[in-house]
């Protein structure tokens, strides 16, 4: 049962104003309620009321000439409007209810009744739970087309839920990756687990070098220090027993002796290099194991300072120098031919060659090893017969001393003794000049190795002066490997291990940085409690994915789809193929919302509608043009199509001026009514006809 | 999918995987988030 009543005051300037109230129609009418009446009979007002009720002004799916009416009835400035409508469902409850009580104001109350509780309905919560329909069927073969607006605004709606569900599912991903997860857990405790191994060994590392560094220097230094005091000590002496021996005096620079002094300095400096380079060879060869040469003895006998005395070398030297280079070849010849420096080669070799491809995560066939566990294990073997490598390496580095000596020798003969000896010749003070010659070197000499040895003292000091009787020795215990190390070879070593020191000191920083970070989030994630769908996360992740998807098509694709088909210049043929299956999706849903249609005296059953052709076809395959259907009859489908909502929301329909519907074409429209009357899905169906005479019939009952 | 309702028709013929139709299908019934999710983590792959 519909109950109204309401007082429209109409105000016109300068006149007096006019009063409406419901007279020609009752205050009360059945929820499906067919009125017929004359112009004014208030039968339009009652439909526009109702419509306004429940916010049809508002409601952007109804035409705007219906909305502009309802806008009208609420202007305070022309009308004072009050109202109020109840609206009881089939089992006669009272179910809506709706009052405008102040005419000075525009705000309607409108209440909802569940199970008796009444509750205040906003514009969105009503269209959650009802669907008002306020029609004109004019035009009713254009108003079919116009169907495909509520397609827009259903994909436009569910676009938005399925959006909505997309940000909920996100935010319950996110809180799931910050929950505790049991896999998240034991991937960091496997973490952690590796980051204590990696830093026990880096701990392990670092003690050997340590100890190894310590040991060395000690061994170094101790030795060096001792070697250079020990020498600087005899330079010393040798200088104090000259400068003694020696009543020293200026030499008179003569243009003669000045002459001689020019290339007498030339000469010391040729000499002093050529020395350096004997004690090399000297310090060379002995740091080889096969050391029994009686020709190093006498190489090493030579003194290279009696040249500025005598002014030229020892007969014997080149002969000495051609020996040494010959005993070097063979012993290079000689050691190729042992096993273990092939052996040592082919690890060498094969090291550079695995080490290419030690990013390859594979077991070397035959070894069950990674390449990286193998190259570690043919670098231990390697560093086992190293010493081999190391002994030809430094024959072929004494070679290279041997020519460069020859070099700076013959140099000597060409460019400095022949003149010397011409210019001597001619100096008076010969004995005064060999002495100071001699005094001038080992001044330079002394000078050297007391920076050498103050250098060493000085590092000596600083490893806490050791006893060197204590000190390990080189080539013993851990410094085995270090026995036939040059000085300079030593340094470089001391200096490397500082750089492993200090690299694995900065790997144990960023190791137990990671160990922090790790223990820190892994007490984070055992404090959280588990999300309830932490199991369920890769089956979110996808569901995400089809909200995703299903957002992107309902709010794009299928909207572009609705509005080109929505366009009246469209080209059959330039149509796509996924336009034309959207096309028939519409044109089958558009047959299942008019169902059933009447064409002349027949009903038929609605297969689909094609726009485009603007033709109904029938499920017997009966086609019926628009241009053939006659007005009433495709009102009467028009609104049938209204009627066959869907979603479950509750109906509200109103339909004006169906004037060119006769009984027949308004039947299939009541028994629509009726069927979702009784199934609950209906709560109000007014249908008004324009008539000379006003009647009212209830259709609740066929 | 219910026959019944044409809008479910429409979308039947329109989408492509039985996911993305479920979805709707709860939708169009006025499910709630929560039923939706709970419904769609039952589901079997398909």
């Amino acid at each position: 049962m519909i109950s109204y009543d309401y007082r429209i005051e109409r105000l016109d300037k300068g006149r007096k104003s006019e009063i409406f109230v419901p007279g020609k129609l009752p205050k009360k009418i059945d929820n499906i309620t067919y009125i017929e009446g004359p112009n004014s009979s208030g039968k339009s007002t009652l439909l526009n009321l109702i419509a306004l009720a429940f916010f049809g002004h508002r409601n952007e799916e109804i035409v705007n000439a219906l909305r502009k009416k309802m806008i009208h009835l609420l202007n305070s400035q022309r009308n004072r409007l009050t109202f109020k409508i109840e609206i009881n469902d089939k089992n006669n409850n009272l179910a809506l209810l709706a009052e405008k009580d102040n005419p000075e104001k525009n705000e309607v109350s409108l209440f909802d009744y569940v199970n008796g509780k009444k509750e205040r309905l906003s514009l969105e919560s009503f269209e959650k739970k009802y669907n008002l329909i306020y029609d004109i069927p004019q035009n009713p073969t254009e108003r079919i087309k116009l169907l495909t607006q509520e397609i827009k605004e259903i994909q436009r709606r569910y676009g938005d839920i399925i959006s909505d569900l997309k940000d909920y599912i996100r935010h319950i991903l996110r809180e799931i990756e910050s929950s505790r997860d049991p896999n998240k857990i034991k991937k960091l405790k496997n973490s952690l687990k590796d980051y204590k191994k990696n830093h026990n060994e880096l701990q392990r590392d670092l003690k050997h070098n340590k100890e190894l560094l310590e040991k060395l220097e000690r061994a170094t230094y101790c030795k060096y220090y001792l070697k250079y005091k020990e020498e600087n000590s005899k330079n010393y002496n040798q200088l104090i027993s000259m400068q003694s021996k020696s009543k020293l005096e200026k030499v008179r620079k003569t243009r003669g002796s000045k002459e001689f002094d020019q290339f007498n300095r030339g000469l010391l400096k040729e000499l002093k290099y050529l020395k350096e380079l004997q004690e090399n060879i000297l310090s060379s060869f002995y740091s080889l194991p096969k050391k029994e040469l009686d020709i190093l003895s006498i190489f090493q006998k030579i003194n290279l300072d009696e040249v500025t005395e005598f002014l030229e070398f020892p007969k014997n030297l080149n002969a000495i120098m051609n020996k040494i280079e010959k005993k070097c070849v063979e012993l290079i010849d000689d050691s190729k031919k042992e096993d273990y420096y092939q052996k040592a080669m082919f690890y060498k070799e094969l090291i550079t060659v695995l080490e290419r491809y030690n990013s390859l995560k594979i077991d070397v066939p035959g070894t069950a090893k990674s390449i990286n566990d193998l190259i570690g294990d043919l670098k231990k073997e390697l560093n086992e017969n190293e010493y081999l490598l190391r002994y030809i390496e430094n024959t072929k580095k004494l070679m290279e001393l041997i020519k460069s000596f020859s070099q700076v020798k013959q140099s000597i003969e060409v460019h400095y003794l022949p003149d010397l000896k011409e210019l001597r010749k001619e100096n008076k003070n010969n004995n005064e000049t060999i002495t100071y010659q001699k005094i001038s070197l080992l001044q330079e000499k002394h000078k050297e190795t007391k920076e050498k040895k103050d250098l060493y003292y000085e590092r000596y000091m600083k490893i806490g002066e050791p006893d060197p009787k204590k000190v390990l020795k080189l080539g013993d215990g851990i410094l085995n490997k270090y026995l036939n190390f040059s000085e300079e070879e030593l340094l470089s070593e001391i200096s490397k291990i500082n750089s492993d020191i200090s690299r694995i000191n900065e790997e144990i920083t960023t190791c137990n940085l990671k160990k922090d970070l790790t223990t820190n989030e892994l007490n984070i994630l055992e404090n959280q409690k588990p999300h309830k769908y932490t199991k369920y996360q890769e089956k979110l992740n996808k569901l995400f994915e089809v909200t995703e998807e299903l957002t992107s098509k309902l709010k794009n694709e299928f909207n572009k789809n609705i509005e080109y088909l929505e366009d009246s210049n469209i080209n059959p043929e330039e149509i796509n193929e996924n336009q034309k299956k959207y096309n028939w999706a519409v044109f089958r849903y558009l047959g299942k919302r008019i169902e059933f249609y009447r064409h002349i005296k027949d009903y038929y059953e609605v297969d689909y509608i094609n726009l485009i052709d603007e033709v109904l076809v029938t499920k017997n395959g009966k086609k019926i043009y628009f241009s053939e259907m006659g007005t009433g009859q495709s009102q009467s489908a028009y609104l049938l199509g209204k009627l066959n909502t869907s979603d479950n929301r509750i109906i509200i329909a109103l339909f004006d001026e169906v004037a060119m519907m006769d009984d027949q074409s308004l039947k299939p429209l009541f028994d629509k009514c009726r069927e979702l009357y009784n199934n609950g899905k209906l709560l109000v169906g007014i249908i008004v006809q324009k008539a000379n005479k006003i009647k009212i019939e209830s259709k609740i009952k066929d | 999918m219910n026959d019944e309702n044409p809008i479910l028709v429409l979308f039947e013929s329109l989408l492509k995987t039985d996911a993305e139709k479920r979805i709707l299908e709860l939708i169009i019934n006025e499910k709630s988030k929560e039923e939706i999710i709970e419904d769609f983590l039952k589901i079997k792959e398909k």
